[in-house]
């Protein structure tokens, strides 16, 4: 469990650092294409489809990285009422409805981006590698549900 | 039955009240209320691009899909925007009906394809007049995208892609120079305000057409089938929405609204098109079946032809 | 079944499902997934969940939103804060409660820079709680000063609120920045009377300071503001004149200030990677939930819920005010257990269709929506602001900041009347921009 544990965290880590250094490259891209449209009379061609791409990448890998710091956001306080074992069987149930859809997200996503023609208007770059980040994004966001799960269990057991 | 269906298009915009209306009132007429319908308009069920699939999966049941904003997913169907002379979506869908029948069928084959059209011509419109070859070079031009980017590319301009919400403000600051559209995008976008010139060239403009669920459309009985069919075929034709006379309507109005329209002296014109057809050759090559994709642009050219026009982006060698 | 059955069946189960504690984004997706099951067929609900996140997180316009983030991290990183609160506090120091009304001006300055309420008041109460203390400020007006003073992030533009207004309803982004700053500008004001109207009422809560400020310290300390206040202008000025899209402009603020925290040598690497990290939290949080909400939309028109609750309050025979009020008074609940953009991403499918069917102007509905979510930023139990203050003046008691921010609620409901009476303060500079 500890082992599983530490594998899914890293997969996360790895997944958001990369995702998140996007950002840097999408702001400077963005600004020195205006500064070339507003100044020179010249454009970085697909600077918005490229933007999109990235874009799509940030925030797909970004998925779990986010649940991993609870930053998703929910309502808790009514639960607080509740005695602590109805709790915990209360979140067991809704980490699997979760799971639930971040399965079908990966398993549809999965068959979108394998049938996915399209590519990009200027660049013509082909879109399913990037639709294929929503299957990396929600499995590893599946992992770390998987692993509440587990935790939650394992306090509903210790009670 | 009730018809759930879904456009992108703006509820309050001219498409869903001249033609989509009027086109399921009289689906739900003729049938004697059999059909009835519910008006899914503004891309309530869905952004744009994601039409298709829309009716594709059934969340509608029928709808209209632009083909161009999905680049790559209906290759050779692209050839019905390439630029061609179409002043009414009458004229388009009756193009595009039967170069459908001869060529496309595999391309809408996980639909139940009951029209596709070309779109009314695309001119260029810009905040100083354009007369010659030479007046456009350099500009900064908004496209649709699609072929129109590479026709803006081989005239000499720069191509410059931007939400169609965000072309007045950059017009109006001389951020970009003009824009390549339709003229009922530039009444509905107020473009006039902005442009006060507009090139009678065509650019031609996209590729649409209105599907409906297969699963849906088998469900149908044949009487409610022969109902629809008529009706779609040409939905155009039918309402008289977006039709010629409409076409000339909006013209006079942007002449009212002080736009200057100025057409090409021809040996302009026919460099202005030389350019186009470059491109037509760039993109039966890049094809992957490039002698099929030569076969699809001869047949429209034909078709064209026989509908008293001209698709001026095709090659003489193609004609 | 009934599509508006299974339509109300689906708004009761998110609530259901909130209640319980799912994330928000979460409880959208599977009711919705369910409801276009149930109406259009397990065939289109399958497909519709994936493709649309895939849709919302390659949407270029919503690039805006790490790059509001950004700009107001690499303006923490800089240390221009201290600088602007350096500044204001000595030009405002001489006012009743001047280091609270100098905190609270320092919260719009900052906010002018940075897109978040909460990043607004985490800043800033780093820096005007202690000095506070320092002076014998009561804990309820300091703490107070600053969670109030933090919401102004989320009015001021650059503004997450209005650029997830701007996505849901489909209004110009750039409109709703530009007609978000008079009132931000009035709310700033508003604060900052009730910091001194309090303190006239209540003297001991803000003892008078001794020392005094020379007028050439006052000036050189100008120099503080320059850099933000520049920067400010230049975005926004650039939006209203179309000089550039909100997104090119968040780019642009980004980028100067990105490279101005290099070239004083104030970014280290351990910065860099909290100002990306939060960036992406905060833009993966809101896009997933407006994926959420984009799901549960699709569902919640194929119901004809939002048609069928507009023709319904239309036919009403009472005036448009009172649906108004109604949902201003239905906002002001809301805000007590949701947070600002949960609550824009919950309301607006219905919400919006009503109050256009009303002819209210959307520009104008989208600056009292901001903020009445503003407002519900600081009110009890479910506060994000307060929470954010009560981790930095962790000494202080959550019930104190409470009551501290009463007054400032206040002066948020002033706001939106005077907004409802006269409103062109909303929409006067937008209806001056092309476009
Ligand atoms: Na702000
Ligand atoms: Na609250």
């Amino acid at each position: 469990m500890v082992h599983f544990q530490s594998m899914v965290r890293r997969i996360t880590r790895w997944t958001s650092f990369g995702a998140m250094f996007l950002l840097l490259p999408m702001m400077l891209l963005s600004a020195t294409d205006v500064t070339l449209r507003r100044f020179f009379t010249t454009t970085i061609p697909g600077t918005m489809e490229l933007s999109s791409y990235m874009l799509a990448l940030f925030i797909l890998l970004g998925l779990s990285y986010t649940h991993q710091c609870k930053a998703h956001v929910k309502v808790s306080f009514l639960l607080d009422l509740l005695p602590l074992k109805v709790r915990t069987v209360v979140d067991i149930v809704l980490s699997f409805l979760c799971l639930m859809m971040l399965l079908v997200l990966s398993w549809q996503g999965f068959i979108i981006a394998i049938e996915e023609t399209t590519v990009s208007d200027m660049l013509r770059i082909p879109e399913n590698p990037f639709r294929m980040a929503l299957v990396v994004g929600c499995l590893s966001f599946s992992l770390e549900v998987i692993v509440d799960i587990i935790s939650q269990i394992q306090a509903l057991r210790g009670n | 039955e009730n018809l759930k269906f879904s456009t992108w298009h703006p509820a309050v915009g001219r498409e869903v009240q001249t033609v989509w209306i009027p086109m399921m009132d009289a689906i739900k007429e003729e049938s004697g209320g059999k059909l009835s319908y519910t008006m899914y308009a503004g891309g309530a069920l869905g952004k744009g691009p994601a039409h298709y699939d829309i009716i594709k999966n059934g969340l509608s049941d029928l709808g209209y899909f632009t083909a161009t904003w999905t680049p790559g997913k209906f290759p050779l169907s692209e050839a019905l925007s390439m630029a061609m002379w179409i002043d009414g979506k009458e004229k388009a869908a009756a193009i595009g009906n039967e170069l459908y029948e001869a060529e496309l069928k595999e391309e809408f084959a996980d639909v139940h394809l009951l029209e596709l059209n070309g779109c009314i011509q695309a001119f260029l419109w810009t905040r100083e007049p354009v007369q010659s070859l030479e007046d456009v070079k350099g500009l900064k031009i908004r496209t649709p995208g699609g072929l129109q980017t590479q026709y803006i590319k081989n005239l000499g301009a720069e191509p410059v892609f931007m939400p169609l919400g965000d072309v007045y403000t950059s017009l109006d600051t001389g951020a970009i120079d003009g824009v390549v559209t339709c003229p009922p995008l530039v009444l509905a976008f107020k473009l006039h305000e902005v442009v006060k010139y507009g090139v009678v060239a065509t650019f031609g403009c996209v590729t649409e057409g209105l599907a409906m669920n297969k699963k849906k459309w088998n469900k149908l009985d044949e009487e409610s089938k022969q109902t629809i069919t008529k009706i779609t075929t040409n939905p155009f034709a039918h309402t008289g929405g977006l039709d010629n006379s409409s076409y000339q309507e909006m013209i006079e109005e942007l002449k009212a609204k002080g736009v200057t329209l100025h057409n090409l002296d021809q040996a302009t014109q026919d460099k202005w098109f030389a350019a186009y057809q470059q491109v037509t050759r760039d993109w039966v090559a890049s094809q992957k079946d490039p002698e099929k994709a030569e076969r699809v642009v001869r047949k429209l050219a034909e078709i064209v032809a026989k509908h008293g026009s001209e698709a001026v982006a095709v090659p003489a060698e193609w004609k | 079944m009934e599509p508006v059955t299974v339509g109300v069946i689906g708004i009761l189960a998110v609530f259901l499902l909130l209640a319980l504690g799912m994330p928000i984004a979460f409880a959208l997706m599977l009711a919705g997934f369910s409801g276009i099951a149930l109406l259009s067929g397990v065939d289109a609900a399958l497909p519709v969940s994936a493709r649309t996140v895939y849709d919302e997180a390659a949407t270029y316009p919503y690039m805006v939103i790490p790059l509001f983030i950004v700009m107001g991290s690499f303006a923490g990183a800089s240390g221009m804060t201290k600088d602007i609160y350096g500044c204001l506090d000595k030009w405002l120091r001489i006012l009743p409660g001047g280091l609270a009304v100098a905190s609270i001006a320092a919260c719009a300055a900052f906010a002018a820079v940075s897109g978040s309420a909460v990043a607004t008041a985490a800043t800033l109460g780093n820096i005007a709680l202690p000095e506070m203390k320092k002076y014998n400020y009561r804990d309820n007006l300091a703490t107070g000063a600053v969670a109030a003073g933090g919401t102004l992030g989320f009015l001021i533009p650059p503004s997450l609120g209005f650029v997830v207004y701007g996505m849901l309803t489909e209004q110009s982004i750039g409109k709703l920045l530009i007609a978000g700053m008079i009132p931000g500008i009035i709310l700033a004001i508003s604060f900052c009377a009730t910091v001194i109207i309090w303190v006239r009422i209540k003297p001991e809560t803000a003892p008078i300071q001794a020392t005094t400020v020379s007028w050439k310290q006052r000036f050189v300390s100008l120099r503080g503001v320059l850099e933000p206040l520049g920067l400010f202008l230049l975005v926004m000025v650039g939006i209203y004149g179309g000089f550039f899209t909100p997104t090119e402009a968040g780019a642009v603020g980004a980028t100067l200030l990105f490279f101005s925290v290099i070239i004083k040598k104030k970014l280290t690497w351990k910065k860099l990677i909290a100002a990306l990290q939060e960036a992406l939290r905060t833009s993966v949080m809101v896009l997933f939930l407006v994926a959420g909400a984009s799901i549960f939309t699709y569902f919640l028109a194929l119901s004809t819920i939002p048609m069928r609750a507009a023709s319904w309050v239309t036919a009403l025979d009472v005036s448009p005010s009172i649906i108004l009020l109604a949902i201003i008074g239905v906002y002001l609940f809301l805000g007590c257990f949701l947070d600002a953009i949960s609550m824009m991403v919950l309301t607006m499918p219905v919400v919006y269709p009503v109050m256009t069917a009303l002819h209210y102007d959307p520009v104008w509905f989208g600056v009292v929506a901001v903020l009445m979510m503003q407002a519900g930023l600081i009110t009890p139990p479910l506060g994000l602001n307060i929470f954010t203050i009560a981790g930095v003046a962790e000494d202080v008691k959550v019930e104190i900041i409470f009551r501290g921010v009463l007054p400032f609620l206040g002066a948020v409901f002033f706001v939106v009347t005077l907004l409802i009476f006269f409103p062109e303060i909303a929409t006067y500079l937008p209806s001056k921009m092309s476009g």
